[in-house]
């Protein structure tokens, strides 16, 4: 029985003298014993498996022990007196005949599972199907959950026979596994439930439980999504939230982006030549954001780093992108370049942070921090050590928002410390949590992209309008630079990031709706891109969108069409995707 | 219902010195929702054969009636729904390697709306000249949109099985294992091999899915040092248990080697509980998943009897030699009143030898071969049972739509065993 | 499921704990911009994808985080090696390969 041998790429051997397959010598660590081996007088099974046996042990490592140091050598087991009998040879028949021909005789079953009979295998053979894994496919041969244990070598002789052929030349169709069924359960283990998919919580997580988040999947973590109120809905909420922030005081959970710290005295070399943008003059204490592209051009990630010393970076990645980012920068530290001086630490586990956001963050902060607020000193992009509600932490200054924003990193052991400290000094602001959901609208508002939602791997700098983030004279030539350069990339017609506003203020157009230029065409409709983000914006009191359209960048102010799965075609202006404060006025303040 | 076809002797008896069934322990259980008795070391199938029922299921296409063939994981009819509660349902599993237990429920699986009158069945006596291989692709493709009308009836009218649609509750656990030398197939060459490599100091694994050690020695009655099989395997498990306890082997029933993988990984699936009742205790493993990267494999997985092909040999009765000396042997069950073994080497005479001793008529053995004088041949003649050579059964008959195989048609063949002539009829309940 | 000796760790480990990337010895153009459209296209997509003997790139990821070369063969799976990034052994043998192949074109 050879069906395990099999499983790894062994093709059996017909052997004409036993009528029966053998295993071929495929699997080097592996031997076959007693009857599967064409054995089959008892005696000589024992020897032969006691020989293999010895043999593995020894192949294995245990080749100085003493077989017999404890075996009476007159009794022992396995030399024991078996009577035999000599057999005479058996004959190859497979497939009796009947007095009638096979396809009018009574059914004669090869495969008893899936009623394959002899003659169906002799008619496909008849039809043209020689190979016998194509005719194991068209009578659905040996294709039950028995696997043809019993059938496939009747089936094989009938094939060998009908084609006057050997069985050899025949040959046989593979055995995969599993030898016989497994249930489920036993491969899943103990792995169901709540470890089917390990979840990740931020050091927040019993605080935002506390408030009555809800939660949304980002990868493996648990981001809250939004804070409702009693029966308020997800639209409701986030609104709610929107203006607050807006308005007054709001605070986001950003624990889960990706936080690498980079450490050497080639750091900086290393960031240049990973992001599109130069890092040569990021002075201590300043941050920037960068876009980082594949080898083709194309966007992957994007993020703030920021210059915490000469030679000490620390890099935040998009929330899915982190352990990804991590990897690429390793790969290309060991293989191109091991001459750089560079090390890579992943710590977004042991940082948290909490971003507060608005007009009113900074009188917030202020009364959690005694060190110098005034915009003059601690201006947007700066980041400062400080000593928050006795904690020591990192304060970026850096907007996903368009609003006031610092983001408050502190050891994760200390985050439910200060986070209940902001609620309890943000009450006289109305400080107001914020989740996800909010946190995509504000975003949009101010056209900020999101990887992976307003690009999907063929999306270009160039394309999303952000040109600006790519360095044009730096020295050495960074991952992405000759991919944008290539042909295709300098297409005009590339598909472009826009902003869509719709002609009815109140109408969010669905997130992947495709876009037309002439709403009454013929179907197939030529596409010319589609929405990438959609939400209304309770801020400006109508729906935004974000959007991918071909030479859209040109096109600003044109119509354009989305015909929806309801029917009806709505049309929407080409805008700049920058919705809310385009001079970016208030972030800076 | 009795168990008519249980020989009613105990183990000291000398043709049965090799049972591993006691009859001290009933076991009651259930087929199809009928109540049945059989006794402690049955499996499902022994028991129902025990019980004189022939018919377990129809088949795939045809929806003829099916009766057990083998005694084990090759069995392609037997093939059952297990489970006592929506949770419990195990589709998938065979007759022939499940042993029963107090209050064991099970079903066929294919056979709606039952196994006795059945849908298919009679599509298939009515159509069966249109089935030919690939009908269903040839057939059911056109027109497209009627598939989603067909597919129900088809799909429900054939199947292998359900999926229980409640939740697990027991617990199954996956383990990584690690050995010198694993050894799949714990028969004479299995225990032969473990006890070898084990001597050497090796660590070793050895698993086997039967409920037992010794493989086809449990339903042999060969000699081993002039005693019965029996004694030779409880000696050389008896000194892997003495190695096991000190911690350098494993010995795994009821666990099959499912998967031979990439640079000696192996996946063992073990049975723990299975084989005792319909869900496991609290805290307690029903299966287990052994993922075992192996230095050294030993194969050692016996043969497998190939059954001749011949017209109607599907009929429920109809079933391998090699078989019927284990349900003879090791259950003490014999499937039938008379018998015609039909062969093409030398095994088949055992199969006769056995059903003979058991009490019970042989009609004849019919040999493919030209006349020889092998030992056993000489054996069997000397037990006054008629040999044909030359000769094969050409097709099998029943009296009924759904009965049991009642005839036999042998003619003779010529010496290339292409054509055959001349007709000869023998009765029979077995073949 | 491959079991792949670490040469950093110097010890066998089971394929759950690394991550393939891709086919070895790639070199990166050294001056990307000097590069023609096809030689471009050559470096960044196309991979010998070969049956027989294959090189690949992998990461220890669950373990020392180090990438090194596999020289396995895609038809058994039978890993021939593992090495370190600089081995230098592997790099004269990687070139006389590539010189045959030259000299040979597509006999081997």
């Amino acid at each position: 029985m050879l069906h395990l041998s099999c499983h790894t790429g062994g093709r059996p051997i017909w052997s004409d003298a036993l009528c029966a397959f053998l295993a071929d010598d495929f699997n080097k660590e592996m031997q076959c014993v007693g009857a599967a081996n064409g054995q089959y007088a008892l005696d000589k099974i024992i020897e032969e498996s006691v020989i293999a046996g010895i043999n593995a042990a020894k192949l294995s490592g245990n080749e100085n022990h003493d077989f017999s140091s404890n075996v009476n050598k007159e009794l022992d087991i396995l030399k024991p007196k078996v009577e035999t009998y000599l057999a005479s040879k058996a004959q190859a028949i497979f497939h009796i005949p009947h007095a009638k021909a096979t396809f009018m005789a009574p059914k004669q079953f090869v495969d008893f599972q899936l009623d394959v009979t002899a003659a169906g295998i002799e008619l496909a053979v008849a039809e043209g199907f020689e190979s016998i894994e194509h005719v194991k496919r068209y009578t659905a041969l040996g294709f039950g959950t028995d696997q043809g244990k019993i059938s496939n070598i009747n089936g094989m002789a009938i094939v060998a026979k009908k084609l006057k052929q050997s069985i050899a030349e025949t040959g046989t169709t593979i055995f995969r596994p599993n030898y016989t069924p497994v249930t489920f359960d036993a491969i899943a283990g103990r792995n169901v439930n709540s470890f089917f998919d390990v979840e990740r919580y931020t050091p927040l997580h019993r605080e935002h439980i506390k408030l009555g988040a809800l939660f949304e999947d980002v990868g493996q973590w648990k981001r809250p999504w939004y804070y409702p109120d009693d029966n308020e809905t997800m639209n409701e909420a986030v609104a709610r939230e929107c203006l607050a922030v807006r308005s007054g005081v709001g605070l986001l959970d950003a624990s889960t982006l990706g936080k690498i710290d980079i450490q050497g005295k080639d750091a900086r070399e290393f960031l240049n030549r990973v992001y599109t943008n130069a890092w040569s003059k990021l002075p201590v204490g300043r941050c920037r954001y960068g876009l980082m592209c594949g080898e083709d051009g194309m966007v992957f990630d994007d993020g703030v780093t920021a210059c915490l010393a000469e030679n000490h970076f620390i890099m935040t990645t998009t929330t899915g992108g982190a352990a990804h980012v991590y990897q690429w920068l390793e790969i290309w530290h060991q293989t191109e370049w091991p001459e750089l001086d560079v090390y890579f630490t992943t710590v977004t586990d042991q940082w948290a942070t909490m971003t507060i956001s608005g007009p009113k963050a900074r009188f917030l902060l202020a009364k959690m921090t005694d060190i110098d607020l005034n915009p003059e000193s601690f201006k947007f992009m700066d980041w400062r050590e400080a000593d928050v509600v006795g904690v020591p932490s990192r304060i970026f200054r850096i907007s996903f928002t368009g609003e006031q924003s610092y983001e408050i990193n502190v050891p994760a052991n200390y985050a439910v410390v200060v986070w209940e400290k902001l609620l309890e000094y943000g009450q006289e602001f109305e400080l107001t949590p914020y989740g996800t959901g909010t946190m995509h609208v504000l975003r949009a508002e101010k056209g900020f992209i999101i990887v992976g939602q307003d690009t999907d791997g063929s999306v270009t700098p160039a394309d999303l309008n952000m040109g600006w983030a790519v360095a044009k004279n730096k020295p050495f030539s960074f991952i992405g630079q000759r991919g944008m350069n290539r042909e295709d990339c300098l297409r005009e017609d590339r598909k472009q990031l826009v902003g869509l506003k719709t002609k009815h203020p109140n109408q969010v157009l669905p997130e992947g709706a495709q876009i037309i230029l002439q709403p009454n065409q013929p179907i197939p409709m030529k596409m010319v891109g589609h929405v990438t983000s959609s939400y209304f914006s309770a801020a400006l009191g109508h729906s935004i969108a974000m959007a991918v359209v071909k030479n859209g960048i040109n096109k600003l102010g044109d119509s354009v069409y989305l015909p929806l799965d309801n029917g009806e075609t709505v049309e929407a202006n080409i805008c700049s995707p920058i919705f809310y404060d385009p001079e970016g006025a208030k972030q800076n303040v | 219902m009795k168990q008519i076809n249980r020989v009613r002797q105990n183990r000291s008896s000398k043709d049965f010195a090799c049972s591993r069934i006691d009859f001290s322990q009933p076991i009651h259980f259930s087929f199809n929702g009928k109540e049945y008795t059989g006794v402690l070391g049955d499996t499902i199938a022994s028991a129902l054969l025990a019980n004189g029922i022939d018919v377990v299921g129809r088949s795939f296409k045809y929806g003829r009636p099916r009766g057990i063939v083998t005694a084990g994981s090759d069995e392609p009819n037997a093939i059952l729904q297990l489970g006592n509660c929506e949770a419990t349902q195990v589709p998938n599993v065979r007759a022939t390697q499940q042993l029963i237990f107090e209050g064991l429920e099970c079903h066929s699986t294919s056979g709606w709306p039952s196994t006795r009158f059945h849908l298919m069945g009679i599509f298939g006596a009515l159509f069966a000249r249109f089935l030919p291989p690939g009908f269903y692709y040839k057939t059911f493709m056109a027109p497209a949109k009627w598939w989603k009308y067909y597919e129900k009836w088809i799909r429900k009218g054939a199947g292998l099985g359900r999926s229980p649609n409640r939740a697990d509750e027991d617990i199954y656990e996956v383990i990584n294992q690690h050995a010198d030398v694993l050894i799949v197939g714990a028969g004479a060459a299995g225990l032969s091999a473990a006890l070898g490599a084990s001597r050497m100091g090796a660590r070793v694994i050895l698993a086997d899915e039967q409920n037992e050690f010794g493989g086809s020695l449990l339903s042999s009655n060969i000699k081993i040092n002039d005693r019965c099989t029996r004694d030779w395997i409880d000696a050389v498990v008896a000194e892997l248990i003495n190695y096991e306890s000190q911690g350098q082997l494993l010995l795994l029933k009821h666990a099959t080697v499912n998967g031979y993988h990439d640079h000696n990984f192996l996946t063992i699936h073990e049975r723990c509980t299975d084989h005792l009742k319909d869900k496991a205790a609290q805290n307690e493993v029903r299966q287990r998943y052994h993922r075992v990267r192996a230095k050294q494999v030993i194969l050692a997985t016996g043969a497998l009897e190939r059954p001749l092909v011949f017209a109607n040999n599907d009929l429920p009765g109809c079933m391998l030699a090699s078989a019927i000396s284990t349900y003879i042997n090791r259950y003490q069950v014999i499937p039938g009143n008379t018998l015609v073994v039909m062969t093409a080497n030398d095994s088949g005479y055992i199969a006769a030898i056995d059903w003979h001793n058991a009490g019970r008529r042989v009609a004849a053995v019919v040999d493919t071969r030209k006349s020889h004088a092998s030992e056993l041949s000489k054996q069997v003649k000397a037990l006054g049972i008629t040999i044909i050579y030359q000769s094969a059964v050409i097709e099998a008959r029943r009296k009924r739509l759904n009965s049991r195989v009642c005839s036999a048609v042998i003619m003779s063949m010529d010496s290339t065993g292409d054509a055959v002539k001349g007709v000869k009829k023998l009765f029979c309940v077995t073949l | 499921m491959f079991l792949i000796h670490c040469p950093i760790c110097n010890e066998p480990r089971s394929e759950d704990e690394f991550h393939c990337a891709g086919e070895g010895h790639i070199q990166r153009p050294l001056d990307p911009m000097a590069t023609s459209d096809k030689e471009w296209g050559d470096y960044l997509f196309f991979r010998s994808n070969p049956r027989g003997t294959y090189r690949e790139l992998w990461q220890h990821t669950i373990g020392c985080r180090k990438y090194f070369y596999i020289k396995r063969n895609t038809e058994t799976y039978q890993i021939y090696k593992t090495y370190k990034l600089d081995d230098k052994s592997e790099r004269v043998a990687l070139d006389k390969e590539h010189s045959n192949k030259n000299k040979f074109g597509d006999l081997l």
